[in-house]
């Protein structure tokens, strides 16, 4: 049930995904006066596994090549799952539309105990002017 | 009505899966090979010392420990992950998919044929993995026929 912050930020961030399965990883997003920050849910990956790009305004989180590469390696010995909820560790990509007033050239991540943490820095906004009115005399 | 539902979700450790949703955080996966069993706990975001893992009469227990228990009882729960500059500010906004800052506990009942001594826990990428032997007896052997 979509409450109205949900709307709100879809309508900024309008997110739409690749993955065939739906949205995965899972993301809060945060806005703050001065930046947005993305929490992504990794939990089983490692910082070299994932890429974040940005293109036009719009951000993609992906695994990377390495991580594509390492996977198809280490095939799964004979486990068997009793029960499985958490998501399996493969690769994926999702994508978000982000708002105009951000400074693409102002982001920076971390990756801290599977959480990837995504800040990017609004622009500024201009501080209104007054602007003088001359009067012309004949 | 619910009856054989219930039993239908009684999974390998006795365990009734046909509790609420939201009594199932953290997710769980549970493997098995030859040798014993391993327990998978998604719990990004978490320090080793926010956790616990106890065994008590042949039942696990996951879940956050005291310290971190009262450490989020104090803190303003209001309040989504901020932004990493203004902590102590209210977000103008938040989205939340996923659930993080929560405090849990899950049971499990092992089987009778798990080597207690053999547990082990370790926390790696935001994964707790709790490794466990089965008992050598309930290992498959051949016999040799003289």
């Amino acid at each position: 049930m979509k409450n109205d912050f949900d709307s709100f930020m879809d309508d900024f961030f309008d997110f739409y995904s690749h993955n065939k399965v739906g949205k995965w990883p899972l993301v809060n997003v945060t806005e703050g006066e001065r930046n947005y920050q993305i929490d992504v849910s990794l939990p089983g990956y490692a910082q070299g596994d994932v890429d974040v790009k940005i293109d036009k305004h719009i951000l993609t989180l992906a695994t990377s090549k390495a991580f594509e590469d390492k996977n198809k390696e280490t095939e799964e010995t004979n486990r068997t799952y009793l029960i499985q909820e958490t998501h399996e560790i493969g690769p994926f990509s999702r994508s978000f539309r982000l708002p105009s007033e951000v400074d693409e050239d102002k982001i920076s991540a971390h990756f801290v105990n599977g959480i990837l943490t995504i800040i990017i820095e609004k622009i500024p906004l201009a501080q209104p002017k007054e602007i003088a009115i001359e009067v012309k005399t004949e | 009505m619910y009856s054989g539902l219930d039993s239908f979700f009684d999974d390998f450790f006795g365990n009734n899966y046909s509790q609420p949703v939201r009594r199932k955080i953290p997710k769980v996966s549970i493997f098995e090979d030859s040798k014993g069993y391993t327990f998978e706990v998604a719990v990004p975001g978490y320090q080793m010392e926010d956790l616990q893992v106890k065994i008590e009469k042949k039942v696990l227990n996951i879940a956050t420990s005291d310290a971190y228990n009262k450490r989020l009882a104090e803190k303003d729960t209001s309040l989504d992950t901020p932004a990493e500059n203004e902590k102590s500010a209210k977000p103008l906004s938040s989205y939340r998919e996923f659930r993080r800052d929560a405090t849990f506990s899950r049971s499990f009942q092992l089987p009778k044929y798990v080597d207690i001594s053999s547990i082990k826990a370790k926390l790696d990428k935001g994964i707790l993995s709790i490794a466990m032997q089965k008992v050598e007896d309930a290992q498959p052997k051949l016999i040799e026929i003289a």
